[in-house]
């Protein structure tokens, strides 16, 4: 019946989409841009690589906070990647990621658009650290996994045995790429030259130089050094888009043209340093790596040493330079020293990772499709009876709600009588 | 005998007050209440996309002008037209859904009136009423935020980005010497986002 199989990860920044036997995703920003030379179109998806001058480019985002909230945006876009690259939905079926398998927050109506408009045969859906729990269960054969997804718009931890869901175990942190871009670009804007509206450089800037530093206080004290001590400033010239496509790296100490740069010192690792202390930036949350302590201690004990052993880290955050070995160290110095650790040993890049694991697993193991028919019947709950596997189910977490519902009541009623 | 006896310092605090002197901006503190609006704001900012307006928001749209994508050779006015009805319709259930598109949440043009955790508490609301509710699904949002870190918060100049010691006793930011504190008084205290 269903000819082709298509994996999309539908990311806040990329979506990562490809074909069942292709190598690699294609990587298409999940976004409307629409820029201030050019009135005559808006650049959807793809098409942001026509678009030469990358000035003051303004973003039309279907996904906010990790949830897609814009589903007109978001249909525009997928309409336009499927033609683009190639995919009849009519004789296709989609294996889609959606957060909300994982913390459930809005309404998913994408089963409307995919099989209403798109026409798509079936549609498999689960989250993007699901995806990667059952790849390691299932393929890797490891029992347990904690999955750290550093996204764009959160950083999610959650831990699983055998692939399914350990619910109290998940822990969103509100700092994603998005808020490092943004806070970079805020400092650069107060310290040195106004880019409030260059998100697109400083998103590539964030990426070219920042990095997380093991020592956090020697990095800050070369970075108070003057002139030739000084270890960590990097000048960073700005592309003009006419000569320049892509910002250079040059040493401060050089002479300067007039072409505009801006100097990164305590920058470049206080930015992906939020991360791993959001109260840096005053947000009462605590860091990834306190994160999976804090995830693992929500799950029985004696699964703790067998999570420790399998930590991955997956997401376009995680890819900071030094991200993994900084997680070693800070979550080997909160665990007790007869646990052992691995953390990501074989992901070769985090940003792709859940789609290469939706690709092996979808090759080897049977999923539970629906299709147009059992999903008119059933509707929502049935996804969520399928593609939402956690380890307490609903009706014991009933149980449980209602027996602290009670006893919350009770010294209630106790009042009311005196 | 000749000056009357003080009754109590407060009062004779309030006799020496004039309004210009207790008007003047550096008198006047932040308190808590207001440097926590303040930081939320400024959190808030961190999640938005755009720090400026939409370049195309004053465009006014020529019908009879050729979009992109026509054909160079007879665009006549009939042609846009036809690309429109061809639109929707790459799927077989072209029609339904249209019609479904009506019963589909407008999320975009609430956006400005209704925040990110009001729509989630919307929806938690309408699965609890919900005859057979998934309670795995029910505050699910708010349940995994993450918990306060045990470390102390650090200090960092708010002008230069490095460590601070000191504190700005009006707004309450942080800075690392004269210089920096200087910086902070003649740009953002008091005006930051205010």
């Amino acid at each position: 019946m269903s000819h082709t199989t298509v994996i999309l990860d539908n990311g806040a920044y990329n979506m990562k989409i490809g074909k069942l036997d292709c190598e690699a995703p294609s990587l298409i920003p999940n976004s409307i841009v629409k820029a201030k030379h050019e009135k005559k179109r808006v650049f959807v998806g793809h098409e942001q690589s026509d678009c030469s001058e990358k000035f003051s480019l303004f973003y039309v985002r279907p996904i906010e906070r990790g949830y897609v909230v814009n589903w007109d945006t978001q249909q525009q876009i997928w309409e336009n990647t499927f033609k683009h690259l190639d995919i009849e939905p009519t004789t296709s079926r989609i294996a889609y990621t959606d957060n909300n398998y994982l913390i459930p927050a809005l309404p998913d109506v994408s089963n409307e658009i995919f099989f209403e408009y798109f026409g798509f045969n079936e549609v498999y859906k689960a989250s993007a650290s699901t995806l990667v729990a059952e790849h390691s269960s299932q393929i890797n054969n490891k029992k347990c996994a904690v999955v750290v997804d550093a996204g764009f718009s959160m950083t999610t931890v959650a831990s699983f045995v055998d692939g399914v869901l350990i619910q109290d175990s998940v822990i969103r942190i509100d700092v994603g790429g998005k808020a490092l871009t943004n806070k970079l670009k805020d400092w650069i804007s107060y310290r040195q030259l106004n880019v409030s509206e260059e998100t697109y450089v400083i998103n590539e800037c964030k990426e070219d130089i920042c990095f997380v530093t093991l020592d956090f206080d020697r990095s800050m004290k070369h970075a108070k050094k003057r002139y030739e001590e000084n270890t960590i400033d990097m000048r960073y010239v700005m592309p003009d888009f006419h000569t320049t496509f892509k910002g250079i790296l040059k040493d401060p100490k050089e002479p300067t043209d007039n072409t505009p740069s801006i100097v990164l010192g305590v920058e470049r690792f206080a930015t992906p340093e939020i991360l791993f202390n959001p109260s840096d930036i005053d947000i009462d949350q605590c860091g990834v790596a306190e994160a999976v302590i804090a995830s693992m201690s929500q799950c029985p004990e004696a699964l703790r040493p067998c999570l420790a052993e399998n930590i991955i880290l997956v997401g376009g955050s995680a890819c900071f330079r030094g991200f993994r070995e900084r997680m070693i160290q800070e979550v080997r110095s909160m665990l007790p020293s007869e646990y052992g650790i691995n953390v990501s040993e074989d992901v070769e890049n985090p940003e792709t990772h859940a789609w290469q694991c939706g690709q092996q697993l979808l090759q080897n193991v049977k999923v539970p499709w629906i299709n147009r028919k059992e999903w008119e019947e059933k509707g929502e709950s049935l996804e969520y009876s399928k593609f939402f596997k956690t380890l307490v189910s609903s009706d014991e977490l009933k149980e449980s709600r209602n027996f602290e519902e009670q006893r919350e009541k009770s010294p209630k009623e106790e009042d009311e009588d005196f | 005998m000749f000056f009357a006896p003080r009754k109590s310092a407060t009062n004779a605090s309030q006799l020496r007050a004039s309004t210009r002197i207790s008007n003047l901006e550096g008198n006047r503190t932040l308190d808590e209440s207001a440097r926590k609006n303040r930081r939320t704001r400024q959190l808030d900012g961190l999640e938005q996309d755009n720090s400026h307006d939409d370049p195309h928001a004053n465009i006014i749209w020529n019908k009879a002008a050729p979009k992109f994508g026509d054909e160079m050779i007879g665009g006549s006015a009939k042609k846009p037209k036809k690309t429109k009805d061809d639109k929707p319709g790459p799927s077989v259930h072209g029609d339904k859904a249209r019609r479904r598109k009506l019963a589909r949440p407008e999320f975009n043009k609430q956006r400005f009136k209704k925040s990110f955790n009001a729509h989630v508490t919307e929806q938690t609301k309408a699965i609890s009423s919900s005859a057979d509710a998934d309670y795995r699904r029910i505050n699910a949002y708010f349940l995994s935020t993450a918990p306060p870190s045990c470390k102390p918060p650090r200090k960092f100049c708010a002008a230069c980005g490095k460590t601070s010691n000191y504190c700005c006793t009006r707004c309450g930011a942080k800075y690392c010497g004269i210089k920096c504190r200087d910086v902070h008084n003649d740009t953002r205290c008091m005006k930051w986002l205010a």
